[in-house]
């Protein structure tokens, strides 16, 4: 299957409790929901189709634990039923990637160790897409799983909780594939990871 | 009341340090945006910068870096950040040779504000 990644962040890199106040707030994070209040009818209507061409979908544990007790749960929203995201959600298989989960809650889930994720992406056809997840997306960029990382950066620097990339990891080139801007200044890229990247290492001379 | 721009090279997980090859420092891969060619639109992005500024603002060491490199070179970009005035925010630097520089010592905010 295709591996697709799809991440909110903030300009400093900060992927920690985007929704709201309560959603995350592990390493003492006061400022959570940061994201919400900036994404608008573009963002939404992005995230829309991303949601309807998925086949399913991958989590890390805290991620799923935070989606099943919300869309999980049948009480977000008015219309969950017409809802994009709700439909996909509740309609294609679930995969947590967890040692630790035994007991899920939300239906159709299927819990994976980290091997099984190689399996599960070594089937044919269809997309397999992980959003937030944050350790799950460092270790699959790690070992090379991941056909496309999405980011929608939103116009704040939050200054503090986790970042979706450590200050010391492995390093990674990426290609642009498609760039474009929410009229509330959400910056939405879609990468491929293309390997080790490449240093300069002669002084160059400017053409200027 | 100017307004003051700030303007970084970037990778996507936010690091800053040694764009350039003869950055000072020991970052293992120093000069990492050389990797990518800026093309028309951006050269002419960082030309269309330069020319609309009054004044360079600059930290010790990145000043120590460019004061190092741009007076060897012309042309347009290399003419502009020459000949502009430069304010150096530093309490050890003892003096600063690029063309047109002030080192500011004071208070950080005062000076800023002043300049701004």
């Amino acid at each position: 299957m295709k591996l697709t990644t799809i991440t909110h962040v903030s300009v400093d890199g900060v992927m920690q409790g985007l929704g709201g106040p309560d959603e995350d707030r592990r390493g003492g994070f006061e400022r959570g929901g940061w994201a919400l209040p900036l994404f608008d009818n573009e963002a939404e209507t992005f995230l829309a189709e991303v949601f309807r061409r998925a086949d399913a979908f991958l989590f890390g544990r805290r991620t799923y634990e935070i989606f099943a007790g919300s869309w999980g749960t049948g009480s977000w929203g008015a219309n969950q039923g017409n809802n994009p995201i709700s439909v996909a959600l509740s309609t294609r298989p679930k995969y947590v990637a967890s040692t630790t989960l035994t007991d899920p809650q939300w239906a159709d889930t299927t819990v994976l160790s980290g091997h099984a994720v190689g399996e599960l992406k070594a089937k044919p056809g269809g997309e397999l897409q992980v959003h937030g997840s944050g350790n799950l997306v460092r270790w699959l960029v790690d070992n090379h799983l991941v056909d496309e990382i999405t980011l929608l950066t939103y116009p704040v620097v939050v200054g503090q909780g986790t970042r979706l990339f450590p200050a010391t990891g492995p390093d990674t080139a990426l290609d642009l594939v498609d760039s474009r801007a929410t009229p509330n200044g959400v910056t939405i890229q879609v990468y491929r990871p293309a390997g080790r990247p490449q240093y300069a290492t002669a002084t160059p001379t400017p053409s200027r | 009341m100017g307004r003051i721009i700030a303007t970084e090279h970037i990778s996507l997980d936010g690091v800053v340090e040694a764009p350039g090859p003869g950055d000072i420092g020991d970052h293992p891969h120093k000069g990492w945006v050389f990797d990518f060619e800026p093309g028309e639109r951006g050269e002419r992005y960082k030309l269309d910068e330069a020319l609309a500024a009054e004044v360079l603002l600059l930290g010790r060491v990145t000043h120590e870096t460019v004061a190092a490199f741009w007076p060897w070179f012309d042309g347009p970009f290399a003419d502009k950040l020459n000949a502009m005035p430069k304010h150096v925010l530093s309490t050890t630097l003892e003096r600063a040779d690029w063309t047109d520089s002030t080192i500011l010592r004071g208070d950080l905010v005062t000076e800023v504000t002043r300049l701004a």
